[in-house]
């Protein structure tokens, strides 16, 4: 469908407000032809009009050579009539024309109208008639040239094949744009790839030339997300996205190089992000030259302050040279200061986490203070950051006290301070709750504004409980969203890129948010994800040196480092890994062959990411007699799944058979408990609840809730995050039942339903049965399961001996023999070990102790009491 | 070839907007810029900030001597300020006076010297 056809009757265009917009730019290959002859033509008018100015200039000073100067003050030379003048004239008039056609196209382009969110658009036909009402705006006036360009070619590429211009011609166009090259490195995805893609797809549409609506549409987009975006112009990015948006082709063929919308979006803004940072760079250094540079307010008025200078920063002084961070998605707070200053409030205090990003807003004011776009209260002033570590550092209650009076003092007489006193909560360290309230008297005296900021604790220990509640106004800082913080980090990373040499794709500076979000949590966002990213870089930088991309496993790396966590990407060998659990975990556990399946394909789906997020990774609970695996398999899984068999957190549910013992779990009020505490250092751990039928009901309770929603509060208040734990729970219960029955023969599964539908009722109520992911039964164990248990067991001895060069070998015999003295039916495999070290680990140590052996001798259990040594080779 | 005279037609149709566009379009802008040119003089040199000022004691100098000083201070800082923001205003608008009579000048000699052909 042509919507632009009926050009001379009817218009296709959106409607806001007062306007209607249109595209007045080329729709046809004709349009474009006369677009690039017209662009010619100016080019060759520019440059005739320039050499012949040029020419007649130098002529003219020529003949005033000829003539001698003398001459050139007289009247005859000017108004006899001569060619050589008549010349200079009129490449004199030439270089006007030529002034005022730069100045006109100079001219030509228009901001983008400004729209607010909440309007919705839609495109319409309208009859010239009606549009008597409306302001024509012609968005093809808002395109850059590389977007107008873009457009152009798609048109004449869509004439060659003979098809309607589509989203897909648009986007192949675009692609050669060098907007795009930065866009697309960004994705780490080479443009030559995506474009042999999109020509495969190459949609024939039968037409006779012009827009396709839908092309018509992403022009209209685009000037709508620009002008959303507060752009100056609607450039070959946006276009690019406007394009994919459009097309369900393109979409299906980006997302199999592992691009979404949202990625593409967010790529789009680094890039604009990174045009707007250097736009304001360049308008801030304008600005900023009609601001004082010394101390001194414009109209002379201030006064010298040596006191406060020294323990101080001036924060504009700073801004001004360029040396603070830009600041980006804070304009609510800016916003709330501005307001609560206003309404004549004496001070504001920003309450945030640390790394949330309350310095980024007191930097964001200064370059506000800068600009002059602040409320009179701020306007020609200086914004003093206080450094209360050096006012209350090394000194005595009394000292520090003066001090600050003498600081006070300076900003009161100074008279064009603005003041911001970070890090609040540094009084409550010594005499400082008692420094606070002298604090609140002296902000009393002055008049100035004040900004503070601290954590939530300080807040409500230093400024809620002392005089300073009566001065300052709260403002919350929460951590940014996810979304919110890649786009910080995407401004960060400019400098970092600078500094380093080398760059971050957009999968970088995603997963540094991710990753830092899930794994790091005693930090906040972006501080976190900051951080982790300069490091990044830095050891990119010394493993691959400058110029290269700092990709996503980089990032890994450095989380995990961090976390002693393997985040590493499900890589071949860790999926081979999970896909082969069983084998792997009966390297560790002998028989147990239904418990061990239950929990790897439990495991497995947690792994491929089918966890709703919302819970523990898994929850198992393991039932059967002492000694059989249990808590073997616990640390196996700890092992394969976190790395490390360490990553455990254990608790004997024996200790918790009060009511009380809540508090030691959790913590009393103000205070954290064993398991909180434990859960915030290790977030990424295997939780062991040994014996838990023995915990008091409560306390069971505290558990369902930490099934059913992955998180604990402890007495702090502090909501503490489950989600990445594996919750192991064992238990004796319903042991020797498990015992008979498998005795006579039952199926384990069989056993498993009894247990639960009957057993275990005495001890679990059934809806703390239902939370686990897996109640998993282990039998008691076989003779032949204990004799290769013992020689699991005896390996890891020969092993320890092999260092010392000796070589062990146990026979049959005496691996029978162990195996009957270390097995027990009511305890299982457990006394098995000592029973190792009393008949097998002793005698070594005697023979090493003894100097019997030497290196390269054999040692030789033909059974436990006929041992024999084999003297190596003598070397 | 229809678009080729449409092109010749649309530069010809440009020649003679260009001194329609000059005393027009043109001439705005011109006054735009030199208005704009004036504000930022004033802006750097802070007349009105003195001159409002010219009571107000520097440097938080509230005494009687500190007062009579940053009058005469204030008050000569404000002479030559006023000065040299009269002499570039000046320069702005003789640059503008330029702008308007200088395509008349030159087409006056390009009569004269026109009688030459």
């Amino acid at each position: 469908m042509n919507l632009l056809k009926n050009k001379q009757r009817e218009q296709a265009g959106i409607f806001t407000g007062d306007y209607f917009l249109y595209w007045g730019g080329a729709t046809s290959s004709k349009d474009v032809f006369f677009k690039k002859a017209k662009r010619i033509l100016n080019k060759i008018i520019d440059g005739i009009l320039i050499l012949f100015g040029l020419f007649g200039i130098l002529n003219f000073f020529y003949q005033v050579y000829l003539s001698g100067a003398r001459n050139f003050f007289h009247h005859s030379f000017w108004f006899t009539p001569n060619s050589h003048l008549l010349f200079f004239f009129l490449s004199l008039l030439g270089l006007l024309y030529f002034a005022s056609r730069i100045t006109r196209e100079a001219h030509f382009f228009e901001n983008p109208l400004k729209i607010s969110v909440e309007e919705r658009f839609e495109m319409k036909t309208a009859l010239l008639g009606e549009l008597k009402n409306y302001k024509k705006v012609d968005i093809a006036r808002s395109f850059s040239l590389h977007s107008e360009e873009a457009l152009e070619e798609a048109i004449l590429l869509a004439k060659k094949n003979k098809s309607a211009v589509s989203a897909e011609y648009l986007f192949l166009t675009l692609l050669k744009k060098p907007k795009m090259k930065i866009l697309f490195g960004r994705l780490g995805i080479p443009i030559e790839k995506i474009k042999e893609r999109v020509l495969c797809h190459e949609p024939h549409k039968e037409a006779k030339g012009g827009l396709d609506a839908s092309v018509l549409q992403i022009l209209l987009n685009g000037y709508i997300t620009a002008a959303l975006h507060k752009n100056k112009k609607a450039r070959s990015n946006i276009l690019c996205l406007e394009a994919v948006k459009a097309s369900p082709i393109l979409k299906e063929i980006l997302y199999d190089f592992n691009i979404n919308e949202e990625k593409l979006d967010n790529v789009v803004k680094w890039v604009e992000i990174q045009d707007k940072l250097r736009a304001r760079y360049a308008e801030f250094r304008r600005a900023s030259v009609f601001r004082p540079r010394g101390k001194m307010n414009r109209a002379m008025t201030a006064v010298q302050t040596p006191v406060l200078d020294r323990f101080s920063e001036d924060i504009t002084f700073f801004a001004r040279r360029g040396a603070i961070d830009f600041c980006i998605g804070r304009e609510e707070s800016f916003k709330n200061i501005f307001r609560i200053i206003e309404s004549k409030s004496r001070g504001v205090v920003l309450v945030g986490e640390r790394g949330v990003g309350k310095s980024a807003i007191i930097d964001g004011v200064a370059e506000l203070m800068i600009k002059e776009d602040v409320p009179k209260q701020f306007q020609d002033k200086r914004l003093i950051q206080l450094s209360l570590s050096e006012i209350l550092g090394g000194a005595t209650g009394e000292e520090a006290g003066k001090k600050l009076m003498a600081v006070m003092t300076d900003v009161a007489n100074s008279g064009n301070i603005v003041l911001d006193i970070p890090n609040l909560e540094y009084f409550l360290s010594g005499d400082g709750i008692s420094l606070a309230a002298l604090l609140a008297e002296e902000l009393n005296k002055v008049r100035v504004p004040v900004l503070a900021s601290t954590t939530p604790e300080g807040y409500k220990r230093v400024v809620e409980e002392t005089a300073l509640s009566g001065i300052f106004e709260r403002v919350e800082v929460l951590e940014p969203d996810k979304n919110l913080a890649i786009q910080i980090l995407e401004a960060e990373s400019s400098q970092i890129e600078y500094q380093t040499g080398v760059y971050f794709s957009y999968d970088a500076i995603a997963s540094a948010v991710n990753l830092s979000d899930k794994y790091l949590h005693d930090r906040y966002l972006p501080e976190k994800a900051v951080a982790i990213i300069k490091e990044t870089a830095l050891a990119v930088k010394s493993a691959r040196g400058t110029n290269s991309l700092v990709n996503q496993e980089d990032i890994a790396k450095i989380v995990s480092e961090k976390s002693k966590i393997p985040v590493s990407a499900l890589t071949e060998s860790e999926k081979e890994k999970l896909l082969k659990l069983e084998e792997v975990i009966h390297e560790r556990i002998i028989g147990q062959e239904e418990a061990v399946d239950a929990v790897s394909r439990a495991l497995r789906r947690a792994r491929a990411g089918m966890e709703s997020g919302k819970r523990p990774i898994a929850n198992f609970l393991f039932l059967g007699p002492t000694g059989v695996g249990k808590t073997e398999l616990a640390k196996t899984i700890a092992e394969v799944y976190f790395g490390n068999e360490n990553a455990m957190v254990r608790l004997d549910m024996s200790e918790y058979q009060e009511k009380q013992s809540v508090y030691r779990m959790i913590g009393k009020e103000g205070e954290s408990g064993y398991l909180t505490e434990a859960i915030r250092k290790s977030p990424y751990a295997l939780l062991l609840l040994d014996e838990l039928e023995k915990a008091h009901p409560d306390i069971l309770n505290l558990f369902l809730q930490v099934m059913e929603d992955g998180r604990l509060t402890d007495g702090k208040g502090k909501t503490l995050d489950f989600t990445n734990i594996i919750l192991v729970a064992t238990s004796n219960a319903g042991s020797s039942f498990i015992a008979q029955e498998i005795k006579k023969g039952t199926k384990v599964p069989q056993i498993k339903e009894a247990l639960v539908e009957e057993k275990l009722g005495q001890y679990f109520r059934p809806e703390f049965l239902n939370r686990f992911d897996g109640v998993i039964v282990f039998r008691p164990l076989r003779e032949d399961e204990i004799i290769r248990i013992a020689g699991l067991l005896i390996k890891k001895i020969a092993k320890k001996i092999e260092t010392k060069g000796i070589e062990l070998i146990i026979e049959e015999k005496a691996l029978k023999a162990v195996a009957k003295l270390g097995f027990d039916p009511k305890f299982g495999a457990r006394p098995l070990r000592r029973v190792i070290a009393r008949e097998i680990e002793d005698r070594l140590a005697n023979m090493l102790l003894g100097g019997k052996v030497k290196r390269r001798d054999k040692i030789v259990f033909h059974s436990l009491s006929d041992i024999e040594m084999i003297s190596g080779k003598q070397l | 070839m229809a678009i080729l005279k449409i092109i010749f037609l649309d530069t010809i149709l440009d020649i003679l907007y260009f001194p329609l566009w000059w005393y027009s379009r043109g001439m705005i802008l011109a006054i735009r810029w030199v208005g704009k040119s004036i504000l930022e003089l004033e802006n750097f040199l802070g007349v009105g900030i003195w001159a409002k000022n010219i009571f107000t004691p520097m440097f938080g100098q509230y005494d009687l001597q500190g007062r009579i000083v940053s009058f005469f201070m204030r008050f000569f800082q404000i002479i030559f300020r006023s000065i040299s923001f009269l002499s570039f205003s000046g320069f702005y608008l003789v640059i503008f006076l330029v702008y308007l009579i200088l395509p008349i000048v030159i087409l006056y000699f390009i009569t004269i010297h026109l009688s030459i052909l």
